[in-house]
């Protein structure tokens, strides 16, 4: 007899705390058009819903995550060619600059070709962009332990046409996000 | 017709101190070899289609070879009589045949035996006989095994038996794989799902250089491929295109470990590496010479791909290549005289070749599409390569002289073929 009645109580209990959560949810968004009928009052412009931004961080979110937000843009290059162009170093300053503010982040920056060359030279070029881009960020102001390189050559193709649009996206620089 | 004398073949068979010439008229070659059609004893519909297969595969060896030139069915035809015991050779010899293949497959329960008999038709003389005896799955390989003596019966390199390592997409990401001369068979060897590139055949058929990027960095191992192991060579930096010595003592390969590409040489047994190369550029696909005395690679140390020959000590660089402004991918054909390579011509990729005796380069290769990584047969009469000519990727092989192209594979991307080499020598 004891132990139903104990067992009842505590359903009533539990009964209860479902109840005052679901109360809860419905307080968090009130209505603005019931309010205003609640109070009578007259209400002539309609609320604009307030704007709200929450702060990133991080610390919060997988490498993965971090990765597809593009924090690090990539940056492309002229044909046979590995050293930065002027149009791409705002880029590079950008990064350098998250970079800086967030210091514990170490990266890796894979050098990627255009399809117009032999396997083993668009290695050697794709490390060569990677190393250009490492040396950039260098005399930015990055440590060098912080970045890793590595070329896939013309194996990873952004674009896998044949034509001078595709190139152009497939001679570039990634970033990748290898430590938080 | 005209008339067109190949000596390329005559410093590989010096050493056996045989010289042998194969004429060639207007491509057609000297050996004509009629193969009537196989006597099969077999009762089981799998045995009887196995041996159909055998005919099948043994035909379409000789019909590649360039050493043989088989007769036609409508000659063979010609032939009324067919006593596998005793052929009529004066008939065989009246319909133009050199030599007669009589060919016998018996089924012995789970197993089949491959009977092969050949025939002078002139000197009407029985002059070889080989036999195999495998399991119905091995059917294939036991054609190829009886090609391959016919070959060597000829004073030439058996090829039949010899396979393609190839770097495929086809299950997502390039994989290391290997696959028949002939296209047949095409076997996944590697599961890391890291990306593989650039494979090198050992001479004894057991093992395979390839880079992984399995760990992320391009590694450079060696898949002991009978024994499922692989061997860690070099890491640190970028290390790739490998290339074993005539004897497999040794693997010479490509590091940018000192800040650009250097070949290195790395002695399988003691596990020691040594630097060969010291230049601004990037020297890449180094390739022993068949006598193992020179070593051919490329490098952009004038400031664009170009080939260089050097003493197999990284002495004496001297260049090869004056055409183009990008030659690289080379190959050394056996006779030591051809070199195969991809030069880019106004934007496109063609494979050349180049005789170093007299300096002749010839295209082998014409259009639009990229063709790339070729590599010879271990007799020097094929060339494998890959080409996108198709839209994807895939491996063909073609004749020496840029003829009988076939493609060997269809599904996903296949690149980067390596040709199975053989030491003759040994």
């Amino acid at each position: 007899m004891k132990k139903i009645t104990v067992g009842f109580l505590a359903l009533l209990f539990l009964m209860t705390l479902g109840g005052c959560k679901k109360k809860e949810k419905v307080k968090v968004i009130p209505p603005a058009e019931k309010q205003v009928a609640k109070t009578g009052e007259e209400v002539k412009e309609k609320p604009i819903p307030k704007p709200v931004v929450q702060e990133e961080s991080i610390e919060d979110m997988s490498l993965e995550e971090i990765n597809k937000k593009g924090y690090l843009q990539r940056i492309h290059f002229d044909f046979d060619k590995y050293n930065i162009r002027e149009d791409q170093k705002p880029i590079l300053i950008k990064n350098a600059e998250w970079l800086k503010a967030h210091p514990t982040v170490k990266i890796l920056i894979e050098g990627h070709c255009d399809e117009r060359g032999t396997e083993e030279y668009n290695l050697a070029l794709g490390e060569k962009r990677a190393k250009a881009v490492r040396d950039f960020l260098i005399s930015l102001g990055i440590s060098p332990d912080r970045i890793k390189i590595v070329s896939y050559g013309k194996s990873r193709p952004l674009d896998p046409r044949h034509n001078e649009e595709a190139w152009a996206k497939n001679r570039r620089a990634e970033f990748v996000i290898i430590a938080k | 017709m005209r008339k067109i004398l190949i000596f390329m073949f005559l410093s590989l068979f010096s050493f056996s101190q045989q010289e042998i010439t194969i004429r060639i008229k207007g491509g057609i070659p000297a050996i004509r070899i009629a193969v009537p059609p196989f006597i099969v004893r077999a009762t089981t519909q799998q045995a009887i289609s196995a041996a159909k297969e055998i005919e099948e595969a043994f035909r379409a060896d000789l019909a590649f070879s360039r050493v043989f030139d088989p007769l036609s069915r409508d000659l063979i035809a010609l032939v009324k009589d067919r006593n596998p015991e005793k052929p009529d050779l004066k008939a065989w010899e009246s319909v133009g045949a050199s030599v007669v293949f009589i060919g016998k497959v018996e089924e012995k329960g789970e197993y089949l035996r491959f009977v092969g008999k050949l025939y002078d038709a002139r000197s009407k003389n029985f002059i070889l006989g080989k036999s195999f005896y495998g399991k119905i799955k091995y059917r294939r390989l036991m054609a190829h095994r009886m090609g391959d003596e016919l070959l060597k019966y000829f004073g030439q390199v058996p090829i039949f038996t010899t396979k393609i390592a190839f770097i495929s997409d086809r299950d997502g990401n390039r994989e290391l794989y290997i696959m028949d001369y002939d296209g047949m068979n095409q076997m996944r060897l590697t599961y890391t799902k890291g990306m593989e590139m650039l494979p090198a055949w050992s001479h004894n058929g057991e093992m395979i250089a390839y880079t992984s990027f399995r760990k992320g960095n391009p590694d450079l191992y060696i898949r002991h491929i009978y024994q499922g192991r692989d061997e860690l060579v070099a890491r640190g930096g970028s290390n790739i295109t490998p290339d074993f010595s005539p004897d497999d003592k040794f693997l010479l390969y490509s590091s940018s470990l000192p800040g650009n590409y250097e070949i290195y040489i790395y002695n399988l047994r003691t596990k020691q590496r040594r630097r060969l190369t010291f230049s601004y550029g990037s020297d890449l696909t180094p390739k022993w010479s068949p006598d193992e005395e020179k070593i051919l690679f490329s490098s952009d140390r004038s400031g664009s791909p170009q080939l260089y020959i050097m003493d197999s000590d990284g002495k004496n660089p001297r260049r090869i290549t004056f055409q183009g402004s990008y030659n690289a991918s080379p190959d050394w054909a056996p006779d030591g005289d051809r070199i195969i390579y991809v030069s880019r011509v106004l934007g496109r990729f063609n494979l050349y070749m180049l005789f170093l005796s007299t300096s002749q380069v010839i295209k082998l290769t014409s259009g639009m599409a990229m063709n790339e990584n070729p590599c010879f047969s271990p007799d020097g009469r094929h060339i494998v390569f890959s080409s996108n000519r198709s839209g994807k990727y895939q491996i063909y092989i073609m004749d020496y002289d840029g003829k009988n192209l076939r493609q060997l594979t269809s599904k996903g991307n296949n690149l980067m073929p390596s040709w199975q080499k053989i030491n003759y020598r040994r």
